[in-house]
């Protein structure tokens, strides 16, 4: 909850006492009022701030696109030295301007909108160099990218870099058991086992480094990783490192499946954790309708197979009710 | 944060001096092999209006791939290959090394033949109507080997970039990093008792494409005919010099623009149907 939030609802909450008879004394009121108010000329409105975050975003995004395109569209006539000075020197100005925009707005929507920028340039410098010199294609490459993005995020306090820079290192983690084993990109990120691993740390990462940062998008990165390598190995069991037929390798993981999706569910029930509980959930229903077309298209009547889909929809929504109920009663 | 910009700064210069001191490496001793290629083995690669980056891609002459290896030979590459499954390693791509190299013998023979036959329907002695479209179809295959027919072959794979380079070190040869992949050639025959399988590889440079520095860009031009000129015009035609450094990095080491095509096509004496005269490009 933001703190134009909470103000605007200890205000409701003061009215509805001062109806009920309890009022606060005068000289007490003055000093809150006073103090909110200092406090918000620095915070943003919220009716705005939505539509300054969607601006900033979609101004970062465009920008992004404007790099790339800028350079893409120019490089054949500049020499190699140019090129490289110019690849370089993109990302070190636009990190200078994050720094002064974060100094001159502290809201964080022009930097955030600056670092993206950033962030693209130092994507298309370490990828531009790779075409420039024909040299093979490197993860590492992600792993610069990724804690390119979470120290911007940590320095200036923007959440959209540091979830980039999230994404980065998840897909770092990700391909490196395969790139030590020989393979090559783009293969490197369909490892199922590797993804799932991967989502496992930024899981994990949270629950034992408290000083965390946004530790809801650790959970959100983690968890689409956890499930997408689960769900990957549950339909496709030739992408495994187990030694095994990929039949069995499929039905093991079909397993796990459901056993983890029931466990994040209960995790994120437990621990107030709405993204957690609702994600296991989607995860449960997509192995549910998977399984379903697997073990029932053929042989079902299609009258019967969307009856059974119909109660199983019915069946998750009364799931999703419970869990709901159960969040609602934890946050209460 | 006061000087919250240094680390993200730091980091962009690390990275980036990290391709550059690879580059320097590698270019800091004479190349370990060149390879003189042409227009026909390097083609200019298709890129939109919006990139103004010229880059050569690898053509064939056959695709590049081989037949016929034992489980053993594949195993010394590093491949697993599964007992019940068509292809080796999931189907993903294995690094390795390959070496190229070029075949003018077989795309010289088809030229003479070529030229054979385009000399016997001059003889022929057949009316001109007939005579014209033969001449006129052997012209065409003629012109699209001399344009666009690759000489470029692969050779042979392995683990071992120094021990391949001693092994084809005549200076007609150049090794590259590759990606294998492989599958069963005799799947699922293979599986019945007694049977011994055998494996298929194919194998691609993992330089798909080659960057062509602004100062050759100008040398070459479309070959393909997708940006000034038009299919079946006159393209133009080069050399180009590949090499490979120090630490197998290939690179452009030089671009020769050719002249219009003298030979073969000029020294024929064969008709453009449709018109009198002899000898037209």
């Amino acid at each position: 909850m933001s703190r134009l939030t909470q103000i605007m609802a200890f205000k409701a909450e003061l009215m509805a006492l001062a109806e009920e008879g309890i009022v606060l004394d005068e000289g007490t009121l003055a000093r809150i009022r006073a103090h909110h108010e200092a406090l918000l000329t620095d915070t943003p409105d919220d009716r705005l701030s939505l539509g300054m975050r969607l601006a900033s975003f979609v101004g970062a995004v465009a920008l992004s696109c404007a790099v790339f395109f800028l350079f893409y569209r120019f490089w054949g006539a500049i020499g190699v030295g140019v090129q490289v000075a110019i690849l370089v020197t993109g990302p070190l100005i636009l990190v200078g301007v994050t720094h002064l925009l974060h100094r001159w707005e502290r809201t964080g929507y022009f930097a955030t909108l600056a670092a993206l920028a950033a962030f693209a340039a130092f994507v298309l410098d370490l990828g531009a160099l790779g075409t420039i010199f024909n040299l093979p294609p490197t993860p590492h490459a992600f792993l610069a990218w990724g804690l390119f993005g979470l120290l911007l995020g940590y320095q200036y306090g923007l959440r959209l870099p540091h979830f980039a820079g999230l994404v980065g290192v998840g897909l770092w983690l990700t391909a490196l058991p395969g790139y030590i084993r020989a393979e090559e990109l783009p293969d490197l990120f369909t490892r199922g086992e590797a993804l799932a691993v991967a989502g496992v740390v930024f899981l994990a990462l949270p629950r034992q480094v408290s000083r965390v940062r946004w530790q809801v998008d650790h959970r959100v990165v983690g968890m689409i990783g956890l499930f997408l390598g689960l769900f990957i190995l549950s339909v496709s069991g030739n992408q495994s490192w187990l030694p095994f037929s990929h039949h069995t390798i499929e039905n093991i993981y079909q397993v796990v499946g459901f056993v983890v999706a029931g466990l994040v569910i209960a995790w994120g029930v437990r621990d107030r954790h709405a993204e957690l509980a609702n994600g296991g959930m989607i995860f449960l229903t997509v192995l549910c309708l998977v399984k379903a077309v697997d073990w029932w298209w053929d042989w079902m009547p299609k009258w019967l197979f969307f009856l059974v889909l119909a109660a199983l929809a019915i069946g998750v929504m009364v799931a999703l009710k419970r869990v709901r109920t159960a969040l609602v009663r934890r946050t209460a | 944060m006061k000087h919250g910009w240094l680390a993200p700064m730091a980091l962009v210069l690390v990275s980036s001096a990290v391709p550059l001191v690879q580059v320097g490496l590698d270019r800091s001793a004479p190349p370990r092999q060149t390879l003189l290629l042409t227009h026909r083995e390097l083609m200019v690669g298709w890129t939109g209006d919006e990139n103004s980056g010229v880059t050569l891609t690898w053509s064939w002459a056959t695709p590049p791939d081989l037949d016929s290896l034992s489980r053993e030979r594949l195993t010394a590459l590093g491949i697993s290959c599964g007992h019940e499954l068509y292809q080796c390693n999931s189907g993903r791509g294995h690094r390795g090394w390959m070496v190229v190299g070029v075949d003018p013998d077989r795309w010289r023979g088809a030229i003479d033949s070529l030229r054979v036959r385009i000399d016997s329907n001059h003889r022929s002695g057949l009316p001109d109507s007939i005579a014209d479209r033969r001449i006129h179809e052997l012209v065409s295959r003629m012109k699209e080997l001399v344009l666009y027919t690759s000489r470029l072959t692969m050779d042979a794979v392995g683990q071992d970039p120094a021990a391949l380079a001693a092994e084809w070190n005549d200076g007609k040869h150049l090794v590259l990093a590759a990606v294998f992949h492989a599958s069963r050639q005799t799947w699922p025959r293979d599986t019945l008792p007694g049977e011994k399988p055998l494996y298929h590889i194919y194998a691609e440079p993992v330089a798909s494409s080659l960057y062509l520095p602004a100062q050759w860009a100008a040398a070459v031009e479309d070959t393909i005919g997708t940006l000034q000129r038009g299919y079946g015009e006159r393209q133009q035609m080069y050399e180009v010099t590949v090499a490979v450094g120090r630490w197998w990095l290939p690179r452009v080491l030089e671009v020769v623009r050719l002249p219009d095509p003298k030979w073969p096509i000029d020294s024929l004496e064969w008709r453009v149907p449709g018109t009198s005269g002899r000898g037209s490009k």
